[in-house]
C-alpha cells in the first residue's frame, strides 16, 4: 500500500532533551491513523516536524514520496492541517475565513460554498465566528484546513472541547474525508473516539513509537480477559492459582481472569466445576483501545 | 509557492473590521476639522498675528502630530500582531505553502502602508485646509506664504521616524502580546523623549526625533536625511528583524 508519510529514524531535541528518538512512522494512504501518546510523548513535535514548522537535521521525512526538506512548498500546498485550537479570525464571518484563504489557494469561486455546505455552516455564513460555539469554530477550523482540497489532513486534537453531538459531526465528516480519498492523520486523548474512527494507530511514549499498525491487529493481539462470579470466589481464586491463571478480584464480587486461549478457557471451567465452585455469571471482557494504550505507555 | 501579492491580499483582508487602522485614517482628519475650525473662529474675528501663518497654522498641527503619532504607530503594530495572538494564527500561517520572509513582509507593508496614507492624508488635509483659508480670508495673508516644501521634509522625517517606532512596537507586539508594554511603553518614551530632547545623544532615541522634526521645521530645514533619521533608518532595519525572529519563534513554542 502506498504510504502518505514516512519518517525514517526521525530525531529531535529541545536542548539537551531528546523529545523525538528514532521515529519511523508509515502512514498508508487513505488511512485514518490515529496518533496517540500521553502528555509529553512527543506527538505536537511530530506533527510540528510533519508541517515543517520545526526542522530536522537529515532529510528523514517523506510526505507523498517526496523529501520535506526539498519540496517543502510543494508538499504544504498538499497538506491540510489543525493545530491545537483552530485557527479562525473571530473579526471576519465564516465565509470571509474563507475568502481569505482563497486568496492564497486560488480555487474555483464554488469552494467557499461548497466547503460551508460540507461542514454545514452555509446558512451561518455571514456569522462573524467570535459568535460561534466551540463545535462551530472547531468546524470551521475543518473547513479551514480541508479548503485547498488537500490530500492530506493533519489535525491536532480536533474534537477537544465538543459536545458529544459536535464530536459525532466531526467524526462522521472524518469518515466522509476519507471515503473521498483523504488521508487524515488525527492526534487525540480521546481513546474512545480514535477507536471509532481510526483505522491505524501509533502510539508514542517519551518519543519513541510503542506500536504503529492497524488498529485492528492491535486488539486482536492481546490477551483477553472474563469476569465471573462464583459461589466461592476464595477458593476460586486459590484454585486459579495453583493453575497459574492470573486472578484479580474486582469490587462487585467479580474476579478477572486473563485467559490467552479458547484451551485455557475450558480448563479454567472444568477446574472450577470439579472442585465445586458454582458459576453464577461469566462476562467475556473485550481489550478497548484505552487498555491497550494504558498497558503500553505504563510499563 | 504563493506569490507575496497574494499573501498580502489574504492578510489584508484579516485586518477587516480592526478598527485601529480606520482611525489613524481619522486621526488627522478629525485634527484638520478642530484646527480648521478654531482659525476660522479667529479670522472671522480678525485675530491675524501678522507672522507667516502657514508656519502658525502648521505649528498646531504638528504639535499633534508629534506627540500622538508615536501612540497610533504602537497602537497599529499591536493590532495587527494581536490578530494572530488571538486567533492562534502563528502556526497556522507558516504552513502555508509560502516562505515565512513573505508572511512577515506583507505585515510589514501593510504597517508602513497605512502609516504612510495616514500621513499623506495628514499631509494634503493640512496643505488644503490652509489653502482654503487663503480663498475663505484673503486678508489674512495666507498666500503671501509658500512653505511647501519644508511642510513636506517635516512630514517626510515624521514617516521615517515613525517607521522605526512601528518597527519597535511591533517586535514588542509580537514578542509579548501585551497592550501594556506594547502602547504603555510607547507613551513612556515619548514622555522621556521629550525630556531627554536636549541630550547631546539624543538622536540615538527615534521618539526624540519627532520633536527634532518638529524644530528642524521651525529652523525652515529641507534636509530629510539627517544623522537621526539615518538612526530610525537602522532602528528599523534592527527591529524589523527582530520581530521576524520573533514571529519564527512564535511558530513553534
Amino acid at each position: 500500500m502506498e504510504t502518505i508519510i514516512k519518517t525514517t529514524d526521525l530525531n529531535f531535541s529541545f536542548g539537551n532533551q531528546k523529545v523525538v528518538n528514532q521515529l519511523n512512522l508509515e502512514v498508508p494512504k487513505n488511512s485514518i491513523f490515529g496518533f496517540l501518546g500521553p502528555n509529553g510523548a512527543g506527538k505536537s513535535t511530530t506533527i510540528k516536524l510533519l508541517l515543517g514548522l520545526l526542522h530536522s537535521s537529515e532529510p528523514n521525512i517523506h510526505l507523498f514520496g517526496k523529501d520535506l526538506k526539498n519540496n517543502k512548498y510543494e508538499i504544504l500546498g498538499k497538506v491540510g492541517n489543525l493545530i491545537e485550537a483552530p485557527t479562525v479570525y473571530k473579526n471576519l464571518t465564516a465565509s470571509e475565513n474563507l475568502v481569505y484563504l482563497n486568496k492564497i489557494y486560488k480555487k474555483e469561486s464554488n469552494r467557499i460554498e461548497e466547503v460551508l455546505n460540507i461542514i454545514g455552516l452555509w446558512e451561518q455564513r455571514n456569522k462573524k465566528a467570535k459568535h460561534f460555539s466551540t463545535g462551530m469554530k472547531q468546524r470551521l477550523g475543518i473547513g479551514m484546513a480541508i479548503f485547498h482540497n488537500p490530500e492530506l489532513i493533519i489535525l491536532d486534537e480536533p474534537v477537544n472541547g465538543l459536545d458529544p453531538a459536535g464530536v459525532f459531526e466531526i467524526r462522521e465528516l472524518l469518515l466522509r474525508l476519507q471515503s473521498d480519498g483523504k488521508t487524515i492523520f488525527i492526534s487525540s486523548h480521546i481513546l474512545s473516539e480514535i477507536e471509532k474512527l481510526c483505522s491505524h494507530v501509533g502510539i508514542i511514549k517519551k518519543g519513541i513509537l510503542l506500536f504503529q499498525g492497524e488498529i485492528n491487529s492491535l486488539i486482536s493481539k492481546t490477551k483477553k480477559h472474563i469476569e465471573i462470579q462464583t459461589n466461592d470466589n476464595k477458593r476460586a481464586i486459590e484454585l486459579l492459582g495453583q493453575q497459574q491463571y492470573l486472578v484479580k478480584s474486582k469490587t462487585n464480587d467479580f474476579l478477572e481472569i486473563e485467559i490467552n486461549n479458547q484451551d485455557s478457557f475450558n480448563k479454567l471451567l472444568f477446574t472450577l466445576l470439579t472442585n465445586h465452585v458454582e458459576i453464577y455469571d461469566i462476562e467475556k471482557k473485550s481489550a478497548n483501545l484505552e487498555d491497550i494504550f494504558i498497558n503500553l505507555t505504563s510499563n | 509557492m504563493v506569490r507575496f501579492v497574494d499573501v498580502l491580499s489574504a492578510e489584508i483582508i484579516k485586518t477587516k473590521r480592526t478598527w485601529n487602522f480606520s482611525f489613524v485614517l481619522l486621526f488627522p482628519l478629525i485634527v484638520t476639522i478642530l484646527i480648521f475650525g478654531n482659525y476660522v473662529k479667529n479670522l472671522l474675528g480678525e485675530n491675524s498675528s501678522g507672522n507667516n501663518l502657514w508656519v502658525m497654522y502648521s505649528r498646531v498641527f504638528f504639535q499633534f502630530y508629534y506627540l500622538l503619532y508615536p501612540l497610533l504607530a504602537a497602537v497599529i503594530a499591536f493590532s495587527l500582531s494581536n490578530i494572530e495572538h488571538k486567533n492562534n494564527g502563528f502556526k497556522q500561517i507558516f504552513t502555508f505553502p509560502t516562505s515565512k520572509f513573505s508572511i512577515y513582509f506583507s505585515k510589514v507593508s501593510i504597517l508602513v502602508f497605512w502609516m504612510f496614507c495616514s500621513l499623506l492624508l495628514a499631509y494634503s488635509l493640512l496643505a488644503l485646509s490652509g489653502n482654503g483659508l487663503s480663498y475663505l480670508f484673503p486678508k489674512a495673508g495666507f498666500q503671501d506664504y509658500n512653505i511647501n516644501q519644508i511642510i513636506v521634509t517635516f512630514f517626510l522625517r515624521i514617516f521615517l521616524t515613525l517607521i522605526s517606532i512601528i518597527s519597535i512596537h511591533f517586535f514588542l507586539s509580537i514578542y509579548w502580546d501585551n497592550f501594556i508594554i506594547s502602547v504603555g511603553s510607547a507613551c513612556f518614551f515619548v514622555i522621556f523623549g521629550l525630556v531627554v530632547n536636549k541630550w547631546e545623544y539624543s538622536y540615538l532615541i527615534p521618539y526624540c526625533n519627532l520633536q527634532k522634526a518638529f524644530t528642524h521645521f521651525f529652523q525652515s530645514g529641507t534636509e530629510v536625511f539627517s544623522k537621526e533619521i539615518l538612526w530610525s533608518i537602522g532602528y528599523s532595519i534592527l527591529f524589523f528583524t527582530g520581530g521576524y525572529l520573533a514571529m519564527i519563534k512564535k511558530s513553534i513554542k
